[in-house]
């Protein structure tokens, strides 16, 4: 089997093979939940609407499992010291963490299915847009991509998972606060600042149900940046 | 340089025979750094295929340095190692799959099953898939743990995690396997019983310890590594070892009375003990300082005994040791040359006979700058 594949397989196993990944889905699906309970429940709201909200909130969510899931990835490896394991294999560097981005990722995404009763809800008991769903969950797997690479590289360059979780908080926050940058900037650096805004200028498009080709352009550009920088620092490990 | 069969488990096989003729690992001016901090400095030596080589030295001699390096681990400041003629740097990942690595805190995932994370390792060192569950088995009756295959790795003794640990290590047949401490945290059972292991895993691989229990090398080890202060200050079998450090004891059997063997023994060579055994014969444990195998065996000749036997005798490791990291004079000494001076210290007829022959594993890493030692001078 394909190294990244099955470090992909073994990093998905592991999450649900202890109490931390059960803990994570659960604390998604409470909060998706109270999110659902507080901003649509007893509301006359249209289909439509209660799902772009869905959307927002699970969008949110999302990104905090992420942080929560890829703190783990390198650095409690790198305390554990199972990563030798990987690095002395013959699998590649870009493999290993290719592997380990997948792996995460399928989790999220998981998060992410657990949660899809509420838009069944909405199906069952409204009118439930195909489209707009079918775009909201791309644009959900799109954030997450950007989020889990996010994750990934804070996690291989942080020394603990404390330090990962924290720097990659950071980052993830600091992806959809770029529209708070580009209100008091100066043009060009306003656009450069707006066009960087993972919620604003990327998702809320698609939790509307309308899906924009440059945030098909920009997420995977985004995860490659990060994914390349994980690359390096485990190259840089190497030497030090 | 090395023919390969291709499509092997781990990429590709060396020839067995051809292995066997020439070095599989080599190192040349070996060094790394951690920043200002140098862990190995000019490290060069070569050792064939089949042999089990201890790494010895203190705390911060550089051992787990080099044993991450030769496990592709990590990439050195400077200088070249190449395995099975791959170079590390040129093509890694090729090295990297004639290694098994076990470090002296075995990777192992604890919420794993042993036969789950055996397969994964497996996989992963590029055994097929079809293969994987037949070598697990071959494996873990070797390692003695196939009792223990669908445990959670979490509820075992360290005894047996280091076994787990040396599984993964040659589940995929490396030709080079490195163990770092693998007698550490150990009970003094589970220590025998590592110590055999070890030493049944050379003979078709070349096997790597390093170890803080002069005992263990003493135990399982063809040769020696001594690393200080991160140069290599001595490489060879215990009797090469003796004689760097300036204690080579030889035991000679002579026909004639032991009086005369005594007296007749040159100036920088001394009797430690003599015995007659009857028949005319006599047996002298002699300690070269000065003098040389072949010197005594003339002074016996002339002296009109009948020479039947010359052998080294094994010297204590742990004194050998301290000797070695304790004098640097000496490693200095033998130095460059050393390589093509080195006298044979094992063989009694070439110590009676040859004057020079080759020192066996003890060669000279490659003389230059930093590279102190390597290889027993003439005696």
């Amino acid at each position: 089997m394909n190294a990244v594949l099955l470090i992909a397989r073994r990093e998905l196993r592991a999450a649900f093979a202890g109490l931390y990944g059960w803990a994570i889905l659960a604390l998604v699906l409470m909060l998706d939940g109270l999110f659902f309970n507080a901003y649509t429940l007893g509301s006359q709201r249209p289909s439509s609407e209660v799902l772009s909200l869905f959307f927002y909130a699970n969008f949110g969510v999302t990104m905090a499992a992420a942080v929560f899931v890829t703190m783990r990835s390198f650095a409690a490896e790198r305390e554990q010291r199972t990563l030798v394991l990987l690095l002395t294999s013959p699998a590649g560097d870009w493999q290993v963490v290719l592997g380990k981005y997948l792996g995460a990722l399928g989790f999220v995404l998981c998060t992410v299915a657990a949660a899809a009763y509420i838009p069944a809800m909405v199906w069952l008991k409204g009118n439930l847009e195909w489209g707009q769903a079918a775009a909201g969950y791309l644009g959900i797997a799109l954030a997450a991509a950007v989020c889990t690479a996010i994750g990934i590289f804070c996690s291989a360059t942080a020394p603990n998972q404390l330090a990962a979780g924290v720097s990659a908080g950071f980052l993830v926050t600091l992806q959809v606060l770029f529209w708070l940058l580009s209100g008091i900037s100066e043009p060009p650096l306003d656009g450069v600042f707006a066009a960087m805004d993972l919620y604003r200028e990327h998702f809320e498009p698609f939790q509307d149900g309308a899906v924009h080709l440059k945030t098909l352009v920009y997420a995977p550009t985004v995860s490659f940046l990060f994914l390349l920088g994980s690359v390096r620092v485990l190259q840089a490990r190497r030497w030090t | 340089m090395w023919g390969k069969i291709p499509g092997g488990p781990a990429g590709g096989r060396l020839l067995d025979g051809f292995q066997k003729l020439t070095a599989i690992v080599r190192t040349e001016r070996l060094s790394k750094s951690y920043g200002a901090v140098t862990a190995l400095d000019g490290v060069g030596f070569e050792c064939k295929a089949g042999d089990v080589v201890g790494v010895l030295g203190l705390n911060g001699a550089g051992k787990s340095t080099l044993l991450r390096i030769l496990a592709g681990e990590l990439l050195p400041s400077g200088g070249s190692v190449s395995i099975g003629g791959v170079e590390l740097g040129a093509d890694s990942r090729a090295m990297r799959s004639l290694v098994g690595y076990l470090p002296e805190e075995p990777p192992l995932y604890r919420e794993m099953r042993v036969r789950d994370y055996l397969a994964f390792a497996g996989a992963l060192n590029g055994v097929p898939r079809p293969e994987l569950p037949g070598r697990i088995a071959a494996v873990a009756e070797r390692v003695h743990v196939d009792d223990h295959l669908d445990r959670e790795i979490g509820e075992l003794s360290m005894g047996y995690r280091k076994r787990v640990g040396i599984a993964q290590a040659i589940l995929h047949e490396p030709d080079v396997v490195l163990l770092d401490e693998p007698v550490s945290s150990l009970d003094p059972a589970e220590i025998v019983g590592m110590r055999e292991l070890v030493r049944s895993l050379g003979g078709r691989r070349t096997v790597f310890t390093s170890s803080h229990h002069l005992r263990e090398v003493h135990e399982t080890c063809d040769s020696i590594l001594v690393l200080h202060e991160g140069a290599l200050v001595a490489h060879g079998t215990q009797e090469e070892l003796g004689a760097l450090a300036g204690r080579m004891r030889i035991e000679v059997e002579v026909r004639g009375p032991v009086e005369a063997a005594l007296s007749s023994l040159p100036a920088g060579a001394a009797a430690v003990a003599s015995a007659e055994l009857g028949g005319g014969l006599a047996a002298v444990t002699i300690e070269l300082a000065e003098a040389s195998r072949e010197e005594v065996v003339a002074r016996l000749v002339a002296a009109g005994l009948g020479v039947r036997r010359v052998e080294p005798v094994r010297s204590d490791l742990e004194r050998i040791f301290l000797d070695i990291v304790s004098n640097d004079g000496v490693a200095e000494a033998s130095g460059a040359a050393a390589g093509d001076a080195g006298a044979a210290a094992g063989d009694a007829g070439a110590a009676a006979g040859d004057a020079g022959a080759a020192a066996g594993n003890a060669r000279a890493g490659d003389g230059g700058s930093g590279a102190r030692a390597a290889g027993i001078g003439d005696r």
